[in-house]
């Protein structure tokens, strides 16, 4: 730079007057300090500032003291079924429970405190009832009667953020994805910057990004909402550890998985045994090929909670292994867990038909869940599993039109892609295929141990037949 | 030709009636605690005088059980040659599990029994309770002072399920302070709470002091288990058909016992049907009597307008014919409806949701039979003198001419039976709409439609057959002649006023369902 | 094993029942994977600045003291202590004092906290008088044995103030179901008194945080006034408003710590016990949350108060007493400094030997309590029903006692409830 000005300065000591020699050479300077000073700033507030989220250490378990107090208000309950204050309490600790253990048996206990509550005393009076209501219902995926309880909710309290992140919460399920912009907007007008309601905020705020295709803003988000729960006085582990896991999920997605796997490893440091952690350390180490540590990672969070998208992934990784007898074993218990559904009354279950457009069986039992489930619930995801298990029972143009759905927001999700491209391919889009495809890979290579095989062999097809036209 | 003989009056119909309106409280049903996935423990610690016994229970419901089969090559029947070796390596794998110690010294437990049955579950998958008893003489002096017994049971940590840890003193102990309670909640694992007032409890840890008391056979070291010397006992209880309904539970000694829970999965057995397998001729034959019977036990239920028809048939003194009749149309109404509302389901669920249905049809059943309600109770209080006898001039024929007349009379009418039948039945049970939609997930419609049928035959028998109860006590009770106004006039219009009164009921029901009417009471 | 769940709404009779069970919702039951993945944290309300109550009181071991304090944040469980002991850092908890017999505060007391850094290291408050001077003193923390830790009380040796602030036992007793429904009953025009006699306090067990404050009297005193209940002629009469602020505008920055800046906006006020919760609609206790006892004077809540209580069917006499009380004035706690006072509201003088007793109300011979100001063992519910039922002694409810002894000293207030090994022995009357 200072050899240009020297240029600079020959040249005007050629052409004129030292005035403007000394403006040039200490104005290019000025700018210049001023660029550098900008990017240092730019760089540390972004880079470094923005990246620096603390370190993973272990926190207290609050299962004892949880337990205590669970015993506590049951007791009370049982003495008098009227109190609501007791019943509402136990709702919201017997919904963290759920959180924590999976074990759905406390959704129907926080179900039965919460109708007993709201039954004692109007909403008017209880507002804590309604809430813990719509809570339950939101956890029932029964979005539609959560809808309605919040909205009656932000009648009672216009002035909070609570009902409107609940509000939001069943829009984003529902699909009605501007409704719940708007929801979410106002939830923040009335949050505060700190304390929990400020890491729910956050929360909320990234996944709205997720779903925009902003896995950059996302991860800002959930950084926010991982610092806010670890700056009280009391963070919470299953709240901490839960940020961090949706922190290497967004890395995941975006196929950054060294960064995915630190985030996962983290939080099960300070949750040890966190089996939503487990579950995706699982999958990323698959991302990096190594089957058994995956295998062995899956096996810890089936043994603690055997999710039917855990069981099938595992499955899908001992067919990699070869261990054919084990793949078929896995398959089968999601098939079982299906079957209890079924039987528990439980029509709709869009990983089940999800798992079976994958595997290529009762592929026309698949497309019949996803619509059923469609009907209510028209959200990109529902959307998407329509299109999948479409195209594999043979309906094309359904799928090509559930697809055009699945992708109105710009999802950037590596398996919407992938189901896009195999869609255009179908239809005979050639370009689209290729794009979509290569897109998929491109942003998440590994995304599915056995899904991202097929897409890399579609696109390689693809590309040599595109070649083959070519000449 | 159908006659009335004489009036008849409907105590006995009243009585009915009132059970109806008793069995009909909503409890609801709530399922046990045990969730598809969950494993459950009991440690019962029988503390004994120079020896120590525990009694370890672990119950697991369908889907750890199906893992477990599929791990261990088992069948998940009491026959399989593998259980016995399965059995002894469990005993051993969960004995590691357990850390149990007196005064800080781990304590050697030995198998003393063991058992497992395989009680069905939901969905007609196998459940799987394993039963171990271990015991250990205890070399401690715990007669000139106090010893401290801590246990813990880190067998499947982590994963969700009911967890119960009892210390029970034996004859010359005693306990001075003790973390676990005496008694258990859940009978040994064998009968859960189903209040839904109590979360399962999380214990696995226990902590006791005892001591022995001062008799003779308490002499620190000398081995008083009984049978020490005799070989570990097997058992294998055949009670595998898991119906839930077990002797009682595990009562102590060497050998045990384990029954299946007394809640078992609450399944319903008609879903279930849908997934058979195959269907062989004898497989569906078998499947429609099921369902007739489960139709039957079905219409003791509440709903389907029995109560609608037997206070009708109180107040019109109706007849066998009119009992079977009205039953029949019943039947027919509910089977109709059920088909109506799958096909919509099926067909039209772009357009029009299930939820937002069902409470429209109850609105306009609620409507009709208010309606009718209304038409029969004004007609009964303007219905003049009536005379014993009534000559009844038929269903079918001349209904126009005499129509006038037995309005008066308040006979029966073939149109108000059909109305009321219609009315009565169109609503659907959630059941048999959930068996029709299951079948068609399952590509089995045909059979679907076929299991409803028989459903709504065997509903159509115990409607039918509680008709004629109420028919025939009437006439029974008539033969004492007990008449009187009450009887002749305020009976039948109490029924007719029952009757505008549930519709109403119906109706307002629907209303709020729908979200049309908000009934808010501050109580 | 889920059953198709019973979706019904209880709300009708038994004949109805019937009815109900015909028309059953179409059943969802949540399937395995309902507890999805996505779900973000539970949403929470942060409670920190909703007043629960406030008292203002003379030092019964010392009439030359005032004591104020307010509570926020209840119904905490004896096992969430040590996750709920910590009070908002950003909240302004401001006593506001009237001693000319006006209607708006001339001076205040504010307290502030410093954000607390973890579950063992006490908070700082400070604490600003009405002189402008100001002092700091620790919080007192909870712990989870099976005694609780003993009280921390500060002493300003300048101004001869001395301040708590930890959780105590939440000394209010009363049964919200039980007067709900007596309410209810009074509107639905067949009053039914038994609804009071439910007997279950829905306070008792449970722990709270309050911040407690003795100053000298001299301190507060203005000019005598006629504004203190059942007074004639002036005395030095105060009028204590409890008030929680937040500043206008509240910055995070990137090292994770919160600045707050802008003027104060108010969050929430309360003096006079029962009056938003009771005779305010719903529709307008925010606006009543947000305003001034300038707004009650000039008559802003009048027809809503006096509305209620017409319905209530109080007469016009009774209903120029409770007017007096919190809207004439101003919604403050009048406390008549003359008027000499030897017990914090336990008949008996119970509690100064640390036993239990009821609560004094307005029947109790020799009373000196609410509305003269608030004493923690008060009835203020059995006044306050009293004087509604235009002095009838038969509306009262059975709830009238706290369930644990109150203090002897400074604060007065008991100790939070610590966990029981066996939680259904709390000897609670819930």
């Amino acid at each position: 730079m200072v050899q240009v000005d020297k240029q600079q300065s020959r040249m005007n000591l050629n052409n004129g007057s030292l005035g403007r020699k000394l403006i040039l050479q200490y104005g290019g300077l000025f700018v210049f300090s001023v660029a550098v000073a900008y990017l240092a700033v730019w760089a540390s507030t972004s880079f470094l500032g923005n990246r620096s989220i603390p370190p993973a250490s272990p926190l207290p378990s609050d299962e004892a003291a949880n337990r205590q107090t669970i015993l506590f208000l049951e007791e009370r309950t049982k003495t008098d079924p009227e109190d609501f204050i007791a019943q509402n309490k136990l709702a919201g600790y017997y919904l963290q429970q759920v959180r924590e253990t999976g074990d759905l048996t406390y959704l129907k206990l926080a179900a039965h405190a919460s109708e007993i509550s709201v039954n004692t005393l109007v909403p008017e009076h209880n507002l804590d009832g309604l809430a813990e209501l719509t809570q339950v219902e939101l956890t029932s995926h029964e979005f539609i009667a959560a809808r309605k309880h919040a909205l009656q909710l932000i009648e009672l309290q216009p002035d909070k953020s609570y009902p409107r992140q609940m509000l939001g919460d069943a829009l984003v399920e529902l699909g009605e994805y501007d409704e719940a912009k708007k929801a979410y907007w106002l939830m923040e007008q009335f949050g505060g910057v700190q304390g929990l309601t400020r890491v729910a905020i956050e929360q909320r705020l990234a996944r709205l990004e997720l779903l925009r295709g902003d896995p950059r803003t996302a991860t800002e988000h959930f950084r926010k909402a991982l610092r806010t729960a670890l700056a009280g006085p009391a963070p919470q582990r299953e709240t901490v550890a839960w940020c961090r896991w949706q922190l290497g999920e967004t890395a995941f997605s975006t196929g950054d998985y060294l960064t995915a796997e630190q985030h996962y490893r983290d939080a099960l440091v300070t949750f040890p045994n966190y089996f939503r952690a487990l579950a995706s350390l699982g999958r990323v180490r698959a991302a990096h090929g190594d089957w058994s540590g995956a295998a062995e990672q899956y096996e810890k969070a089936i043994r603690i909670f055997p999710d039917p998208s855990y069981v099938a992934a595992l499955g899908d990784i001992y067919h990699l292994l070869g261990r054919e007898q084990d793949a078929a074993d896995q398959y089968k218990l999601v098939e079982a867990i299906a079957r209890l559904n079924l039987v528990a009354g439980n029509l709709y279950n869009r990983q089940e038909a999800l798992f079976y457009a994958d595997h290529d069986i009762h592929l026309e039992k698949a497309y019949q869940n996803a619509v059923q489930e469609y009907a209510i619930r028209k959200d990109i995801y529902g959307a998407d599993v329509v299109a999948w298990t479409a195209l594999k029972a043979g309906k094309l143009p359904e799928s090509e039109a559930a697809i055009k759905e699945a992708l109105k927001l710009g999802t950037r999700d590596s398996k919407l892609f992938y189901h896009a491209g195999m869609i255009a391919q179908a239809a005979g889009d050639r370009a689209s295929a290729t794009s979509f495809l290569k897109q998929g890979l491109d942003l998440s290579p590994e995304f599915d141990p056995l899904q991202a095989r097929i897409a890399r062999k579609a696109l390689a097809a693809l590309t040599e037949g595109n070649a083959n036209a070519a000449n | 030709m159908l006659r009335i003989k004489a009036p008849s009056i409907s105590w006995p119909s009243v009585i009915v009636l009132s059970l109806c309106l008793l069995l009909t409280s909503p409890t609801g049903v709530f399922a046990h605690p045990m969730g598809n996935f969950t494993i459950n423990h009991y440690s019962g610690i029988h503390i004994q005088s120079g020896w120590i016994e525990i009694r370890y229970f672990i119950d697991m419901a369908e889907i750890p059980t199906f893992q477990e089969l599929q791990r261990s090559g088992l069948a998940g029947r009491l026959d399989d040659p593998k259980l016995r070796e399965y059995l002894s390596s469990q005993a051993q794998t969960f004995l590691d599990g357990l850390e149990t110690t007196v005064n800080g010294t781990p304590v050697k437990l030995r198998l003393v029994s063991q058992a497992v049955i395989f009680p069905i579950g939901a969905g007609n998958l196998p459940t799987m309770k394993l039963g171990f008893v271990y015991r250990r003489e205890l070399s401690e002096d715990c007669q000139t002072k106090p010893c401290q017994l801590n246990y813990e049971d880190t067998n499947f940590r982590d994963h969700a399920g009911w967890k119960e840890v009892v210390v029970v003193p034996g004859a010359g102990v005693s306990l001075s302070g003790s973390t676990a309670p005496a008694r258990d909640k859940s009978a040994q694992l064998s009968n859960y709470p189903t209040d839904l007032i109590n979360s399962p409890p999380q214990q696995v840890k226990a902590q006791a002091n005892f001591s022995f008391s001062n008799s003779l056979d308490a002499a620190p070291g000398s081995s008083s288990i009984p049978n020490k010397n005799a070989p570990t006992t097997e058992t294998h209880e055949t009670s595998g058909d898991g119906q839930g309904m077990g002797q009682g539970s595990d009562s102590g000694g060497a050998k045990v016992r384990l029954t299946p829970n007394r809640q078992g999965s609450p399944r319903n057995p008609f879903t279930e049907l849908i997934g058979t397998q195959e269907v062989s001729l004898g497989i569906a034959l078998l499947a429609a009597l099921i369902s007739a019977g489960l139709g039957a036990l079905h219409a003791l239920e509440p709903g389907h307008g029995k109560t609608i028809v037997a206070a009708y048939l109180v107040g019109s003194r109706g007849t066998a014919k009119h009992a079977l009749l009205l039953g029949m149309i019943v039947t027919s109404a509910h089977t109709a409806g059920v088909y109506l509302l799958g096909a919509i389901t099926i067909y039209a669920q772009k357009y029009i949701l299930p939820e937002r249905i069902y409470p429209f049809l109850g609105v306009l059943s609620g409507a009709l039979i208010a309606g009718m309600g209304c038409y029969l109770l004004l007609q009964r209080y303007l219905g003049a003198d009536f005379s014993h006898k009534h000559d009844y001039s038929g269903v079918t024929n001349r209904e126009l001419s005499s129509d006038i007349a037995r309005r008066r009379s308040g006979k029966v009418s073939a149109r108000q039976l059909v109305v009321l039948g219609i009315t009565g039945g169109i609503v659907p049970c959630p059941a048999a709409l959930v068996v029709l939609l299951s079948a068609v997930a399952f590509h089995r419609i045909v059979f679907g439609l076929y299991l409803i049928v028989a459903f709504s035959l065997g509903l159509a028998a115990v409607l039918i057959a509680m008709g004629m109860i109420t028919v025939y006590a009437g006439r029974v009770m008539s033969r004492l002649h007990l008449e009187g106004p009450f009887i002749q006039k305020w009976l039948p219009m109490g029924s007719a006023a029952m009757i505008t009164f549930l519709g109403f009921g119906i109706a307002l029901r629907g209303l709020t369902t729908a979200g049309l009417l908000h009934i808010r009471m501050m109580r | 094993m889920f059953n198709i769940p019973n979706n019904l709404r209880r709300g009708m009779s038994v004949a109805l029942a019937i009815v109900a069970s015909m028309t059953l919702a179409f059943p969802t039951a949540p399937s395995m994977t309902a507890a999805d993945h996505a779900e973000a944290t539970l949403v929470a309300a942060d409670p920190g600045a909703d007043l629960a109550d406030v008292f203002a009181f003379l030092d019964p071991n010392d009439n030359s003291k005032v004591v104020l304090a307010m509570d926020v944040e209840g119904f905490v469980v004896p096992s969430e202590m040590l996750n709920l002991s910590f009070f908002a850092p950003d909240v302004t908890f401001r006593f506001e004092i009237e001693n000319q017999g006006g209607t708006r505060a001339e001076h205040t007391i504010d307290v502030t906290f410093s954000p607390q850094t973890s579950r063992s290291t006490p908070q700082t408050a400070t604490i600003k008088l009405p002189n402008g001077s100001t002092f700091t003193a620790p919080t007192t923390l909870p712990t989870l044995n099976a005694s609780p830790n003993p009280f921390t009380v500060t002493t300003d040796p300048a101004s001869g103030a001395s301040f708590f602030a930890g959780l105590t036992d939440d000394p209010f007793f009363f049964d919200i179901v039980g007067f709900n429904r007596f309410v209810g009953s009074v509107l639905a025009g067949s009053p039914d008194v038994t609804k009071l006699h439910r007997d279950r306090d829905s306070f008792a067990g449970y722990s709270i945080h309050m911040i407690a404050i003795s100053v000298p009297a001299s301190m507060l005193k203005g000019q005598p006034n006629n504004a203190c209940f059942g007074t004639n002629g002036p005395t030095n009469c105060i009028g204590i408003n409890g008030v929680t602020l937040r500043h206008r505008i509240a910055e995070r920055e990137s090292n994770g710590t919160v600045v707050s800046e802008g003027s104060l906006v108010q969050v929430d006020r309360m003096a006079t016990p029962a009056v938003n919760t009771a005779l305010i609609p719903f529709k307008d206790k925010n606006e009543y949350n947000a305003s001034t006892t300038a707004d009650d004077a000039s008559g802003k809540f009048a027809a809503d108060i006096v509305g209620t209580l017409r319905a209530l069917g109080t007469d016009s006499a009774h209903i120029g007493i409770l007017a007096s009380v919190a809207v004439t004035h101003g919604d403050f706690l009048r406390l008549n400094l003359d008027r000499s006072n030897t017990s914090i509201g336990v008949v008996g003088n119970a509690n100064l030997s640390g036993l239990i007793g009821p609560g004094e109300n307005i029947t109790t011979p020799g009373y000196t309590g609410f509305p003269n100001g608030r004493r923690p063992g008060d009835d203020t519910i059995n006044t306050l029903l009293f004087l509604i039922a235009n002095s009838n002694a038969a509306v009262q409810e059975t709830v009238n006692q706290n369930d644990v002894p109150l203090g002897t000293t400074f604060p007065f207030f008991a100790p939070p409830h610590q966990p029981l090994e066996n939680p259904a022995v709390d000897g609670t009357q819930n």
